[in-house]
């Protein structure tokens, strides 16, 4: 797997590349935006690691010119500009993740790792992580030890919850991805479902938030 | 009284007319009363000369007594030395018949009279009339002369109190808008039709905004760079740390961590001097999208839950609203999430957390309360203070609050500590910023913070509230 990192920091530059080698990347590494470019259009990367402050070229302006010029390459902007405008900016013009300096090596391949899953286009069977997991297919739910199958409607309600783990979800956001907007609901239809699926997996697989609504949490089986 | 340009102009022109007005009105008052007296004098100067023409005989010799009205002239004519008049309009009335020669005044029956007397060698002809009657007819006549300025004093103060306030209006429409700007809004003052002796001020004080803006400007920049300057090394150093980790010998496992938490401890400083700075930065114009609290209370709720929940701590809301405020919804966001990871960061395991939020006049407060050890009484007022931190023993920068008040300032709204007042140990912290109130009319799915933008961008749900679970 190829990556182009277009970075123009000396040490930055130099430990990116010791730490994407040591992952088994073969790395192409630039200093400005001039050379980025050309990279670009002469190679084929995987993705694209893109610094924002370059000189010759700046990021935003390479990343436009090779979105206008129809290049797809995933690209991860690295920036220690991290005011709201430009982050909006960079992902508007078509970066497809934004990772604030500094960073640890580990998070940066994790996000290396997720533009290329989201960019294969995977068609993710699976919800959640080793401790919770929602199958898609089989409409079953893994939570620690057990596995059980879920009824459409507990599937529905593990599905919004797993889409977005950590989110808290109030009663009327759930009662709107379950029943569609502006319909009528039962005011209890919701503690009747979250109730039924704690009965099938134990107390803990949705944990309520007091006063603001329920989340799923990832990595939290054993507690 | 504070003095004003335009109520003392006002006054003084009121008054300058209104005295010229009293001086013309007694001037042509005195004026009118002797052209009449001289002309009623005349008067009696032409009939005592027709009655020398022999008009006399016209005279009844004995007149109906008391038939002749107050007011008209009474002639008497005497031949020489005799007592008893030949002819008289009034018998009755005795006129002085040593008057001198022409005009003059007596009194003759306890009344006052003007007398013409004409002397010649056949008869003594005297013409008088009442001094009261001639004052009647000569203030009769002098009042009416007072009417144009009665009527037109009252136009003319009106006509300068609206050429003054006229005048004056173009300033007081320059001093509103000088009221208005501040740092938020740099706008020059329009210097068209300004008339030229404030032109210095507008000048000026456009020189000053443009100077203004430019160091908000300087000061903007300074930060990115500072932001992009400071960050660099730390990441280079952060990168470097991570390679060497794979080669740390485990028995050198602790000092290596205890590197690392020293880097991520650098890492945290930096990015709480530069929010700090952004805080204290004025607000970079352009309206403010109002902001939806609830959401931002929900997020920074579920941001701090695996910590929570890995350490036992309820973290829950009591009350929730839904109004919005006047602020930014990412500056919002850092104040509340502050607060909130204070709370989570003083509360012992197994602790409570509560968070409240209400509308108290034209704000609105989120009050997060704790069950941590509190803050000695006498600390409190330095809670607020840049790196100022009541417990040494958590680790921090001691500019979370510092940031928080800044926040909570640059928009009008207030940050408050206290410890709390219902026999429990731990600290109630409170924000507040001023309530949307002209935007309660927009549906909710108007509001577009900046937060929600990037949430957008980045393809994640924005939280859409609800009503309280």
């Amino acid at each position: 797997m190829r990556v182009l990192l277009v970075e123009d920091d000396l040490q930055i530059g130099q430990s990116l590349m010791r730490a994407l080698k040591d992952a088994d990347y073969s790395v192409d590494w630039v200093r400005d935006g001039i050379a980025g470019r050309a990279a670009m259009d002469a190679a084929e990367y995987t993705v694209v690691l893109l610094d924002l402050g370059l000189p010759g070229l700046s990021g935003i302006e390479l990343l436009r010119s090779a979105r206008a010029g129809g290049n797809p390459v995933p690209v991860l902007i690295l920036t220690a500009r991290d005011d709201l405008d430009s982050r909006i900016e960079g992902l508007d013009i078509g970066a497809d993740d934004y990772l604030l300096k500094p960073f640890e090596v580990g998070e940066l391949l994790a996000r290396i790792r997720a533009v290329l899953r989201r960019k294969a286009g995977y068609a993710v069977s699976r919800l959640g992580d080793d401790t919770i997991s929602l199958n898609l297919d089989q409409r079953t739910l893994t939570f620690g030890e057990k596995v059980g199958a879920l009824s459409a409607r507990e599937f529905a309600l593990m599905h919004a919850l797993l889409e977005h783990p950590g989110t808290i979800f109030s009663r009327a956001q759930i009662e709107d991805k379950l029943y569609g907007w502006g319909k009528e609901v039962e005011s209890n239809a919701v503690d009747v479902l979250i109730h039924s699926v704690r009965k099938k997996f134990g107390q803990d697989v949705i944990r309520n938030v007091r006063g603001l609504g329920w989340t799923v949490m990832l990595g939290k089986a054993s507690s | 009284m504070k003095s004003s340009l335009r109520n003392n102009l006002a006054i003084a022109l009121g008054l300058l007319v209104s005295a010229a007005a009293i001086a013309q009105g007694i001037s042509s008052y005195q004026l009118c009363r002797s052209g009449m007296s001289a002309l009623l004098d005349l008067r009696l100067e032409q009939v005592a000369v027709r009655m020398r023409d022999g008009l006399a005989d016209s005279i009844p010799a004995t007149p109906a007594r008391g038939s002749q009205p107050s007011r008209d002239i009474v002639i008497t004519i005497h031949k020489p030395g005799s007592e008893v008049p030949l002819r008289s309009t009034d018998p009755s009335l005795q006129l002085p018949q040593d008057a001198a020669a022409g005009l003059s005044s007596d009194d003759v029956n306890g009344e006052r009279w003007r007398i013409y007397t004409l002397r010649d060698a056949g008869s003594l002809i005297q013409v008088a009339q009442r001094s009261s009657v001639r004052e009647e007819l000569e203030r009769e006549a002098s009042l009416t002369t007072l009417w144009p300025t009665l009527v037109l004093l009252p136009l003319v103060l009106g006509a300068v109190l609206l050429i003054v306030r006229v005048s004056f209006r173009k300033m007081n429409q320059l001093g509103n808008e000088v009221q208005e700007i501040d740092a938020s809004r740099l706008k020059p003052l329009a210097s068209a039709g300004v008339p030229t002796e404030l032109q210095p001020f507008v000048d000026s004080i456009n020189r000053m905004i443009g100077r203004l803006a430019q160091s908000i400007e300087a000061e903007r920049k300074f930060i990115a760079d500072a932001a992009h300057e400071l960050r660099t090394p730390l990441t280079a150093l952060q990168l470097q740390a991570d390679n060497l980790q794979p080669h740390i010998v485990p028995g050198n496992q602790e000092r290596f961590n205890e590197l690392r938490s020293g880097i991520g401890r650098s890492s945290a400083l930096i990015a709480q001097l530069l929010r700090l700075a952004r805080a204290d930065a004025p607000l970079s114009g352009g309206t403010i999208e109002p902001t939806d609290v609830s959401g931002i209370v929900v997020q920074a709720v579920s941001d701090v839950l695996p910590i929570a929940a890995a350490r036992g701590i309820d973290i829950g809301a009591e009350e929730m609203v839904q109004d919005r405020v006047a602020a930014s919804g990412a500056d919002v966001a850092i104040a509340v999430k502050n607060l909130v990871s204070n709370a989570v960061r003083y509360t012992p395991d197994g602790g409570t957390i509560d968070l409240r939020m209400r509308t108290e006049g034209t704000m609105l407060w989120v009050e997060v309360t704790d069950t941590g050890p509190g803050i000695a009484q006498e600390l409190l007022p330095r809670v607020f203070d840049r790196f100022f931190r009541a417990n040494l023993d958590i680790e921090g920068t001691g500019l979370g609050l510092s940031i928080v008040r800044s926040i909570t300032q640059k928009y009008g709204g207030d940050a408050q500590i206290r410890n709390r007042t219902d026999g429990r140990s731990g600290i109630v912290a409170a924000v507040s910023f001023p309530l949307a109130e002209m935007f309660t009319g927009v549906s909710g799915h108007g509001a577009g913070t900046q937060s929600s933008k990037l949430a957008q961008a980045t393809g994640a749900t924005r939280y859409l509230h609800g009503r309280d679970v």
